[in-house]
């Protein structure tokens, strides 16, 4: 690292080469009046605000563009500067609409804070703009953002934010005459404008020019922020929830680990709708023999009814005969204390989320890694920009900065347009084609090894299956291959794909590996805490006799050494060998569509604890209110393993309950002493049994970035990479 | 009592104004609003008005809040029929040309940018395409970032000025001999002093680091597509240059025995010396998978319907080589030969001997001027060139003054008559005086006979300057679309009704640039991977170094200098003399990065 040396106000200090002058004084601890610049994403020197001298130099020059030279000697404090940037001031408020008093970015505005702390009360200016904002179409009928062009002080924030940030490119330059305009895309055709709806723009708009909708409901110093992980996918986005006389009003973006101060359309407003909806439950629910309808009943009541129902099925039917379901939505310690109840309370390992199995031992550096290092990227059968934005996101920005991208996909995807090569393949024939890159691979000499099951796959065979030139598999097989860093993203992680990895030596290295997306937002998180037929927390095996002894002696019952149900076993044997299912905040009917509903009226007694009254509650016999994400605390692991909380943000509306509370009753209930303890201490005990957390605690998620697990040794920052282990890629996918 | 204007009279003064003012109108950026312009220029007729006769001093106001009120998006729907009628008024009542030219003015915008008075008055803003972009890298037609490779020689990176031309012109050490240099046209440094001279800086990158030297892109791996290019040319290198970056194979059909096209056939070599020409080209053979095919003339060797069959996509970049003829009698007599012709066959080797001839050049345009010089350098006794008017001196001003210092004389103002021939050989050209006329509706000036007797001009050797066109009769019979010998592709260089034929550069748009041509080759070969369902990128690895202030203080271009005259004139040597590396810095110091500062920094203020 280079260094200059430069004297800001009179004081020496050496900062890093091509620093800019903004920048250079910021680290020097000298601070510069900014509006329009935003580190790495707006430096265009729009508001003059930054304005400094330079000796030698008659005119001012910007500091948020200029960069440091060696021996550059710089003012940032004089009369006239001073002057000046109150006469910008004055000159911007000239054509900014100034009815603050109910403006909803009062409060928040940046040029309301920045007037302030000058001293610019009004303008003697006329403003050059005229009405012709007024007269321009309105730009509102996006449901969530509105665009005033009265406030717009046109630094261009916005425009850059959605290139450098969204990656999108929806926000753009317009011009009328002399004027410079912000082509917004919330006027009618919004839906066609490419837009994704994430509000960044809205979050970087120094003004009320761009705001949320929904803002108009606080004003800032109304409100509080906590800090929480978004429960909508697996990206793990870190986000702030508002939070205003109880009530959550708003969400934004937090400087995640992953996210980086990015969030979409699902974070920012999909979130935290479900939060104070009318519909919540409220009361426990029993159903009615006699009418075949639900009553309300009492906490002790519902839980007695439940557990008495539970043994019963299993004195009559045996331990085979239960089964628990686990919600994807749930964090960490939910998720550890259903399987828990599961396992000893049933006495079964029928235990399962019921999202695509999603394959866990992955080679998986973070998502952000393998976006920004990658030379070439791998994306199969998946459409982040749909179901996880966020790193649709940052695959553009990746692709912005040059690296290749390959689709493979049977699915219109809408990052094929950025596709170096797509192959749009037939339904069903992923594996034909992983196997016709394979075989290209060997057949070329480009892998390490040979892979007996690609022998018959050329790429004309794999083509003709897959629907597919030939000649793109052998150049998506080669530019995988010749690629230093390549990293596979994709739906679901499959054998195939990690053999595909490993022939073409992109394991084991930053930005390499296979990278499933979950599909649940805490997918990973779920088979980590052993909500899972076939392991116990920490991905141990269940018919491992040592493994089985240590959780024995630990939970203080025997358990089954018999690897259990998945949620599709589940549903087919209901009604048969199985007659009693607990699910824990899951809509069956939702997610899996083929037959779940008659499967669960096939049984003896389900028993369901959610949010809401879902389609598989009203099946239910006893249904429990629990919470949202904001009313409780937790942990949750994206998909790239790394830890991350969930912090209580509300009060639940009364009558429901943690998800941790109802378990700890269920289990008590059903006679296996379970004490009442906080999710904190849940952790706890799940890093003393799963090897790959311990050292997790919250103490030390609310300290630090969430660590990426494993994360053995209680200080270690966690790891970067992993390898696959010997029972890789086994998931029962 | 009478007096002289004194030096410091408001006129003197004015004059040093308008100077600034014209350099101003020439640095008018690119992407501005046209009606925003035809209202400032009305605003500087009404400055002119003596405010004598209503309609220039009343009318004209009228006519700029009419125009004012589009601008601002409040226009009424019937405001250009308004305005129309108001400028035809003052067009034929105003007492002067101040007002008649004004009020034309006007009436011009409505004419010329229909589209833009539509999308003011009916949508408030601009047409979209409305924003300005920086002025050299968006007036070089093949888009090169022109400030970002003058900064890297500046900070004497010539290998990455270099690979940042290469990223969008393969061709730098040509284009470095014998650009036009549209980029600068338009140069931002035009207001504060003269444009860059940027073929210059050019010159010196290429000069400092070889093109064969400096590495290109990695190109992709293999895609297995193969793309037939016909033509050996400036475009259909550019585009097998491309085509091969991203990994499919090129295969180029040349019909001479090198390739090069006009680069190596037409432009003689004192201005673009061969073994400099072949630097480009063998960076360009050795970048990926590129095959040339000399020799191969499609058409006679290779069939078109066949590549059609054989290969994924085809280019055309047949170029436009055949030298016209005049039709009139005694045009193919012996001794009579177009300029193409003649450059070529020097090119080849196959110089005439003029030592003692005189020569007689019709047509002043670039190719006439390589013509005329290059019959000085093969010893003729005189070389004279005629045109009709000033106006058909079409060629680069320094092309002209290089021919006159080497001793081509011009003579203007005379139409070609006829050829008086003797037995089949020419002797002289008959030319009548013209005189000069109106212009027509394009602008250009027209001529009439002046009633001086035609004028007789012994000759030796008749060279025709006047126009060259395509070889297309092959390529029409196996059905390819031409009109007036052109083939017929649009912007997106796709032949009409062809699905996989692609065609650019001289062959469409008739003789033009090498940078053209090389436009057309790039965006050609975009759009055949676009064609063949990929979306390829191609990587540069030069970075542009971070813009620093510039103090604007005002400081003379640096020309390229040309030998003296008397020693050039006698050989095939290169006549320029680079610049030094002061001289270079010290230019390279003058760019005000545009690219950095104004609308260069900003969302989409880049081009291409």
């Amino acid at each position: 690292m280079n260094t200059v040396a430069v004297t800001i106000n009179g004081r020496e200090c050496v900062v890093r080469e091509n620093r800019s002058i903004l920048r250079a004084a910021k680290e020097n601890g000298i601070s510069i009046p900014t509006l329009c610049y935003m580190e790495d994403v707006n430096y265009i020197g729009s508001c003059r605000l930054c304005m400094v001298e330079i000796e030698g130099y008659d005119r001012l020059f910007a500091a948020c563009k200029t960069r440091v030279k060696d021996g550059m000697v710089i003012r940032t404090e004089s009369e006239t500067l001073t002057e000046y940037r109150r006469e910008m001031l004055r000159l911007i408020l000239a054509d900014h609409k100034t009815d603050c008093m109910s403006c909803a970015a009062n409060g928040s505005c940046r040029l309301q804070e920045i007037c302030a702390a000058c001293g610019v009360r009004d303008t003697p200016y006329r403003g050059s703009r005229g009405d012709v904002d007024a007269r321009l179409p309105a730009q509102e009928d996006n449901p969530f953002i509105r665009y005033d062009a009265g406030k717009c002080i046109h630094c261009q924030r916005c425009v850059n934010a959605c290139q450098e940030i969204a990656c999108s490119g929806a926000l753009k330059n317009g011009r009328t005459g002399t004027m410079h305009l912000v082509d917004a895309p919330f006027s009618s055709g919004w839906q066609e404008s490419g837009c994704e709806t994430c509000g960044i723009c809205a979050s970087v708009c120094p003004t009320g020019a761009l705001t949320l909708k929904r803002d108009r409901a606080f004003r800032k110093w109304e409100t509080e922020k906590v800090l929480t992980t978004c429960p909508r996918c697996s990206v793990g986005c870190q986000m702030r929830l508002i939070v205003k006389n109880g009530r959550v009003v708003g969400a934004e973006a937090a400087d995640g680990p992953a996210n980086r101060g990015r969030l979409c359309e699902k974070g920012r407003w999909e979130s935290i709708t479900p939060i104070h909806a009318p519909e919540r439950l409220t009361k426990p629910l029993i159903r009615e023999e006699s009418t075949g309808g639900f009553r309300e009943a009492s906490w002790e009541e519902a839980v007695r009814y439940a557990a008495e129902r539970f043994t019963q099925i299993r004195q009559r039917y045996g331990e085979n005969s239960l089964a628990g379901i686990v919600g994807g939505g749930l964090t960490n310690e939910d998720a550890y204390l259903a399987q828990k109840m599961v396992r000893t309370c049933f006495g079964s390992n029928n235990v399962s989320g019921c999202g695509p199995q999603s394959v866990t031992d992955a080679v998986t550096g973070s998502i952000r890694d393998v976006t920004a290092g990658a030379d070439v990227i791998l994306l199969l059968g998946a459409d982040p920009e749909t179901t996880h934005p966020v790193a649709g996101m940052l695959l553009r920005r990746a692709v912005m900065d040059g690296a290749k991208l390959i689709v493979v996909s049977s699915e219109d995807v809408g990052l094929a347009d950025r596709a170096d090569v797509q192959l749009k393949i037939r339904p069903g024939t992923e594996t034909a084609l992983v196997r016709g890159l394979m075989n290209v691979l060997v057949t070329e000499g480009l892998a390490d090894g040979t892979e007996a099951a690609a022998a018959e796959f050329t790429a004309e065979t794999a083509g003709s299956v897959c629907g597919v030139d030939p000649d793109r598999i052998r150049e998506a097989a080669r530019m995988y291959a010749a690629a230093e860093n390549a990293p596979i993203i994709c739906g679901q992680g499959t054998k195939e794909l990690a053999r595909l990895a490993a022939l073409a030596g992109k394991t084991g290295r930053a930005g390499c590996g296979v990278h499933p997306l979950c599909g649940q937002p805490n997918g990973q998180g779920l088979r980590d805490m052993g909500a899972a037929p076939e392991v116990f927390p920490g991905g141990q095996r269940v018919d491992d006799a040592e493994t089985r002894r240590r959780f024995e002696s630990a939970w203080g019952v025997r358990l089954s050494p018999k690897p259990g149900l998945n949620a599709d076993e589940m549903l087919r044997a209901a009604g048969g060998k199985l007659r009693g299912l607990y699910v824990c905040a899951e809509d069956l009917c939702a997610a899996l569509p083929d037959g779940a509903d008659q499967a669960l009226e096939a049984l003896d007694f389900l028993a369901v604890q959610d949010v809401f009254l879902t389609p598989t509650a009203r099946k239910a016999h006893v249904v429990f209110p629990s919470v949202s994400f904001a009313e409780k605390e937790g942990t949750c692991t994206s998909t790239d393993r790394r830890v991350q909380r969930v912090r209580k943000a509300v009060e639940p509306p009364e009558g429901a309950r943690p998800d941790t509370d109802i378990l700890t009753d269920m289990m008590n209930a059903m006679g296996c002493p379970q004490p009442q303890l906080s999710p904190a201490r849940i952790m706890d005990e799940i890093a003393a049994l799963a090897p790959e957390y311990a050292g997790v605690s919250h103490s030390r998620l609310d300290e630090e970035d969430g660590p990426r697990v494993p994360c053995a040794g209680g200080m270690l920052p966690g790891t970067t990479m992993r390898q696959g282990r010997g029972t890789a890629l086994q998931g029962n996918g | 009592m009478k007096k002289l204007e004194s030096k410091n009279s408001m006129n003197h003064r004015i004059d040093i104004v308008l100077q600034k003012f014209r350099s101003k109108m020439e640095a008018y950026p690119p992407g501005m609003c046209p009606l925003a312009l035809y209202r400032s220029l009305l605003q500087v007729s009404m400055s002119q008005s003596c405010g004598k006769c209503v309609p220039c001093r009343d009318g004209l106001a009228e006519a700029d809040r009419l125009l004012r009120s589009v601008l601002r998006g409040d226009a009424a729907g019937d405001t250009s029929d308004r305005l129309r009628k108001l400028c035809v008024m003052i067009a034929k009542t105003a007492d002067c040309a101040v007002g008649v030219s004004a009020a034309q003015m006007v009436l011009d915008s409505l004419e010329k940018f229909p589209d833009e008075y539509r999308s003011h008055i009916e949508d408030g803003r601009c047409t979209e395409n409305v924003s300005q972009t920086v002025p050299c890298s968006t007036l070089c037609p093949a888009h090169v970032n022109v400030p970002g490779y003058i900064a890297l020689i500046r900070e004497g990176d010539c290998a990455g000025a270099v690979e940042l031309i290469r990223d969008r012109n393969p061709f730098p050490t040509a284009c470095a001999f014998v650009c036009e240099h549209p980029c600068e046209r338009k140069c931002r440094r035009t207001i504060v002093d003269q444009p860059l001279n940027i073929r210059g800086l050019k010159r010196f990158a290429v000069d400092q680091a070889r093109a064969d030297q400096v590495r290109t892109p990695p190109a992709n791996v293999k895609t297995g597509k193969r793309i037939a290019v016909v033509g050996g040319g400036p475009s259909g290198l550019t585009c097998a240059y491309f085509l091969a970056l991203m990994g499919h194979s090129a295969v180029v059909y040349e019909e001479h025995d090198q390739p090069g096209g006009m680069l190596r056939y037409g432009i003689p070599a004192y201005r673009l010396p061969k073994d400099r020409l072949d630097e480009d080209v063998r960076a360009i053979l050795a970048a990926g998978d590129v095959e040339i095919r000399c020799g191969t003339r499609v058409g006679r060797e290779v069939r078109f319907e066949d590549l059609r069959r054989d290969y994924d996509a085809v280019y055309l970049a047949i170029g436009a080589q055949i030298g016209n003829r005049l039709p009139m009698e005694n045009a193919d007599a012996e001794n009579v030969v177009p300029a193409a012709d003649f450059l070529q066959k020097t090119a080849a080797g196959e110089t005439m001997d003029l030592s003692g001839k005189r020569v007689v050049l019709i047509g002043g345009g670039n190719v006439a001027m390589d013509a005329a010089r290059t019959a000085v350098r093969l010893h003729a006794a005189s070389v004279h060139v005629f045109t009709r008017s000033r106006e058909d001196l079409t060629a680069l001003p320094e092309e002209i003054e290089g021919a006159m210092q080497e001793g081509v004389r011009f003579r203007t103002m005379l139409s070609f008559l006829h050829i008086e021939t003797e037995e089949g050989k020419v002797r002289a050209v008959w030319l009548q005086p013209q005189i000069a006329a109106e212009y027509d509706r394009f602008g250009r000036l027209t001529t009439e006979h002046s009633s001086r007797y035609p004028y007789r001009f012994k000759c030796d050797v008749l060279i025709l300057g006047v126009g060259q066109r395509s070889d297309v009769a092959e390529l029409e019979r196996s059905g390819v679309p031409t009109e007036r010998s052109r083939i017929a592709a649009d912007e997106a260089c796709m032949v009409d009704g062809m699905p996989g034929v692609f065609s650019g550069g001289d062959c469409v748009t008739g003789p033009s640039t090498a940078i053209n041509a090389i436009a057309a080759g790039q965006v050609a070969a975009f759009n055949i991977d676009e064609y063949l369902g990929y979306h390829h990128k191609i990587a540069c690895r030069a970075n542009v170094p971070f813009a620093v202030p510039n103090p604007c203080v005002p400081t003379g271009r640096t020309e390229i200098e040309e030998r003296d005259p008397f020693e050039r004139k006698d050989s095939f040597d290169e006549v320029d003399v680079p610049m030094t590396r002061e001289e270079a810095l010290r230019e390279a110091g003058r760019c005000l990065r545009c690219d950095h500062f104004g609308c260069g920094s900003m969302e989409g203020g880049t081009c291409g």
